[in-house]
């Protein structure tokens, strides 16, 4: 004779549709907290982003305006005549223009771009012709001036990008 | 002059499509089909296919705006094409080069301002006319 199980096969069935369906339910449930996370994953990364360009933004804005507050220094020796500072600062100008352009590229408008590299040629011009170091005759006024004009170029363009650029960021929303 | 200045020292000519690049959008300016706008010191264009071209302009010694110091042609992406840069703005140096590809830039740049010599004498009639 046979025993009598303890749970008839009626009962097992809907014990097993019952767990089936709390599966189910709880794989929802976690899928659902899935993509949730991955929003919340995306979101902090496009927030990190827009941190960076921010920073990145930010640290041009400073690099052009030393730029141009160096520029504007040099200017100031060469109206003064003093060219031992002169020579040695022109040749760090120089430097630090080419420096700027490589660096800050991505953030510059091409026709940015260009004006600095036509900056940079006319500072590559103004320290072949500085006097090196308390020359035996004066530079001419004439000379003297074409120094100017050849630095003010850098100083202009140098403060344009950077006021673009800090006018962008007080335009872009807070985080 | 341009961005092949070691090709320049060493005697090498120019690529030959940059000449015909400046000749076609120097017929093209000509016609009028190609409208350069002046913004500061350069002047800009932009052509189909994104392309773009800027003339910077070269101060001259009493501050005035004398020449043009470089042209540069980029791409849509920002990505430069082609660059000639004019040898004599601010110099005392004789030009070093006078290809056909500097001529050809030089003629363009005569033609543009020429155009904007019109718009600014447009302007001039258009107030004398108020």
């Amino acid at each position: 004779m046979l025993a009598e199980p303890l749970v008839s096969d009626h009962w097992l069935g809907i014990f097993g549709l019952i767990v089936g369906v709390v599966g189910l339910i709880v794989g929802g449930v976690g899928t659902l907290f899935a993509v949730r996370s991955d929003g919340k994953m995306k979101t902090a990364q496009q927030a990190q982003r827009q941190v960076e360009q921010k920073l990145l933004r930010h640290m041009a804005t400073r690099s052009l305006e030393n730029l141009a507050e160096n520029t504007l220094a040099i200017m100031g020796k060469i109206k003064r005549r003093e060219w031992g500072d002169v020579a040695e600062s022109a040749e760090s100008l120089g430097q630090r223009v080419v420096e700027v352009r490589g660096a800050w590229t991505q953030v510059l408008e091409p026709l940015e771009k260009d004006k600095l590299d036509a900056a940079a040629m006319n500072i590559r011009q103004f320290i072949d012709s500085a006097p090196m170091a308390a020359p035996e005759a004066q530079p001419s006024e004439q000379d003297v001036h074409l120094m100017l004009v050849r630095c003010r170029r850098l100083a202009e363009i140098s403060s344009e990008v950077a006021g673009r650029l800090s006018v962008e960021l007080m335009q872009e929303p807070e985080d | 002059m341009s961005t092949l200045r070691v090709g320049s020292i060493i005697g090498l000519p120019d690529d030959p499509r940059k000449t015909e690049f400046v000749l076609s959008l120097l017929t093209k300016t000509r016609e009028g089909k190609v409208s350069w706008t002046r913004k500061g010191d350069a002047y800009t264009a932009a052509i189909p296919n994104g392309v773009s071209v800027n003339f910077v302009l070269g101060l001259g010694i009493f501050g005035t705006e004398s020449a043009w110091q470089l042209f540069t042609v980029r791409d849509r992406t920002g990505n430069e094409l082609m660059q000639v840069r004019s040898p004599a703005v601010l110099s005392f140096e004789p030009s070093v080069a006078t290809g056909p590809l500097l001529d050809a830039t030089n003629q363009l740049f005569v033609a543009i301002s020429g155009i904007s010599g019109d718009e600014l004498g447009q302007a001039i009639e258009s107030l004398k006319k108020l």
